[in-house]
């Protein structure tokens, strides 16, 4: 017997906005991807206009200007921090074990600590007094409203808290506690829409007329598990109300690292392909020794712009390094080999990533008497993440990527290369910079 | 690159610690009670933040809360977590736009007052767009250049 409740900020990145300009409240906002190319969060005003998730934001332009609807560019700085904090209200709540980071703006608890019995029903004031709580004390500490969905699994959770969401009456919480209640929220919801359902298996859930999570909880067992492998049996079984999928704490280890980003301009040389994918690494890098770990494998990829091109081209590549590491040049080194054997000539590149994998605690490392990182590495390491601490990211950086990075910093020169994000429309960072406070009228 | 290794950087910017030591040593003899004495730095942002995850930083534009020693251009810490009664100065969400005043409630009326008080006071109804989005616990004002 378990019970988990699924912690979801409301339209996180537009709701950061709203805390800071009030006048936000009520009006249709919305958030675009760093290269300001798509629309990344909506408030539900925006959402009501019809504008999709993830839609390019040329092709909602108009729309966008017929209704006053607020554009921002992504200001990560202030999204990061306010992330932070809610994290930090809601770890206060129950001890460190029970609480999981599950996204920038998502959070489980495990809620059996507060169960008197086995029977769920009897717990259920207690259980929404508590989720009041929670919520009152998040909107009010930060600012954010956050919606809670309650349930004896992860997925059911997830699914509660879908409800919350819809349902603008039920106080933005939904516990889900017993089997009926389960069963109409799971007939009103497409399957596609369940918690690690993606769009392929949806589509081959609804070839066999499983459209509904309903659909997907009564099908028959041996069919889910031999079309969609122990992981689709999974869920099936957590939807079915059998906890399959813990709680991964926060004090456990993170297991990779992303740095990816678009590119305000297609990137047509390689060369510059390769000083930005050595930027990316750097600050991958510079985050790795940050959380004290060494990384075992990279992997890179680049792909063209899926809107305009008719020829999309995407490729990527890992490479497993001969020891642990947590070194920007071992790593850039590495990187670099990989897009001279994944990028080709002549495309316009117009997204990279960059992820480290196989990560382990610095201080867990098994040396290999045959292999050893080169140990200078490590002071100069130490050298380039203070003076970036000092001197602001990038004051010095590897050559290899690129001369002049300025980075996307106010006041000094935007894309100075061609694949540097745009933030033409961010707002200030009102919680990470002295010089970009809110000012309030007296 | 190789040639960096060699700089070694000065850590400005990082206090060091250095605790005062109040246990008396008695040679050969280890005192268990002299690591309860250590001391710890005195940390400004300890006492002027109680709650990080809610506390917030602005700046405040013009003198109409003078008389509470809060001038224009000054830093104020703003912390969320308390709720305001009679009486606190507050970050007031005002039609939209954000508002330093102090809080005023006269039994079932509430009020925004500057200070000194002689200036305009508003009124709080139901038809107001108003909401405390938090309340100010301390003011910093620079010395420099005034």
């Amino acid at each position: 017997m378990s019970l988990f409740a699924l912690i979801d900020c409301n339209n996180f990145f537009a709701s950061c906005e709203r805390v800071f300009n009030p006048r936000l409240v009520g009006k249709p906002v919305v958030v675009l991807s760093n290269n300001d190319g798509c629309i990344v969060a909506r408030s539900n005003e925006a959402k009501a206009l019809g504008i999709p998730m993830a839609a390019p934001y040329f092709q909602w332009r108009a729309v966008i200007e017929q209704h006053n609807v607020h554009v921002f560019s992504s200001n990560f700085a202030l999204y990061g921090d306010m992330s932070r904090r809610v994290m930090d209200v809601l770890a206060g709540f129950l001890p460190e074990e029970c609480f999981e980071v599950y996204s920038v703006d998502e959070a489980f608890m495990n809620l059996d600590c507060l169960l008197r019995g086995d029977d769920y029903a009897a717990n259920r004031e207690k259980l929404l007094s508590f989720a009041e709580e929670v919520r009152r004390t998040v909107r009010q500490w930060t600012g954010i409203p956050v919606s809670i969905g309650i349930a004896p699994t992860k997925t059911l959770a997830k699914a509660a808290n879908r409800m919350a969401k819809k349902n603008a009456g039920a106080n933005s919480i939904f516990a889900c506690l017993d089997e009926a209640t389960a069963d109409a929220m799971l007939a009103a919801m497409p399957v596609g829409d369940v918690w690690g359902v993606g769009r392929k298996l949806s589509e081959a859930y609804r070839a066999h007329s499983i459209t509904t999570a309903l659909d997907l909880k009564n099908a028959p067992e041996e069919w889910v598990r031999k079309r969609a492998t122990v992981v689709g049996w999974r869920t099936q079984r957590e939807l079915r109300g059998v906890s399959c999928v813990r709680l991964e704490s926060t004090n456990e280890h993170q297991h990779s690292i992303l740095h990816s980003r678009s590119f305000r301009h297609a990137v047509t040389s390689l060369d510059q392909l390769h000083e930005a994918v050595a930027s990316f690494t750097g600050r991958a890098a510079e985050k790795l020794r940050r959380l004290g770990l060494v990384c075992g494998c990279v992997s890179v990829s680049v792909r063209t712009n899926r809107f305009s091109s008719e020829d999309y081209f995407s490729n990527g590549g890992e490479a497993l390094l001969p020891f642990p590491t947590d070194s920007t040049i071992d790593l850039v080194n590495a990187a670099s080999m990989l897009v001279d054997k994944i990028a080709q000539e002549g495309q316009g590149y117009k997204k990279a990533s960059v992820t480290l994998f196989d990560l382990t605690p610095r201080n867990r490392v098994q040396t290999d008497i045959f292999a050893q990182p080169d140990t200078r590495h490590e002071s100069i390491m130490h050298v380039m993440d203070t003076l970036n601490k000092r001197f602001g990211k990038d004051a010095l950086h590897l050559a290899a990527s690129g001369s002049s990075i300025t980075g996307s910093r106010s006041g000094s020169p935007l894309g100075s290369h061609a694949w540097q994000g745009a933030t033409d429309e961010r707002s200030q960072r009102y919680t990470t910079h002295w010089g970009e406070l809110k000012v309030v009228r007296s | 690159m190789l040639k960096v290794a060699s700089i070694h950087p000065a850590h400005r910017g990082e206090a060091l610690e250095l605790p005062i030591f109040f246990g008396s040593v008695r040679a050969g003899f280890p005192t268990p009670a002299a690591d309860d004495h250590f001391e710890t730095k005195l940390d400004l942002n300890a006492m002027l933040v109680k709650q990080p995850s809610a506390t917030f930083f602005v700046r405040v534009e013009g003198d109409a809360m003078h008389d509470v020693g809060m001038w224009s251009g000054d830093l104020l810490v703003v912390d969320r977590s308390l709720t305001a009664v009679d009486r606190s100065i507050v970050i007031a969400a005002l039609d939209g736009d954000l508002l330093v005043r102090r809080l005023r409630r006269v039994g079932k009326r509430t009020f925004l007052e500057p200070e000194p008080n002689e200036g305009e006071s508003i009124e709080i109804t139901a038809e107001t767009n108003f909401e405390v989005w938090g309340v100010v616990t301390y003011v910093i004002h620079s010395l420099e250049n005034r």
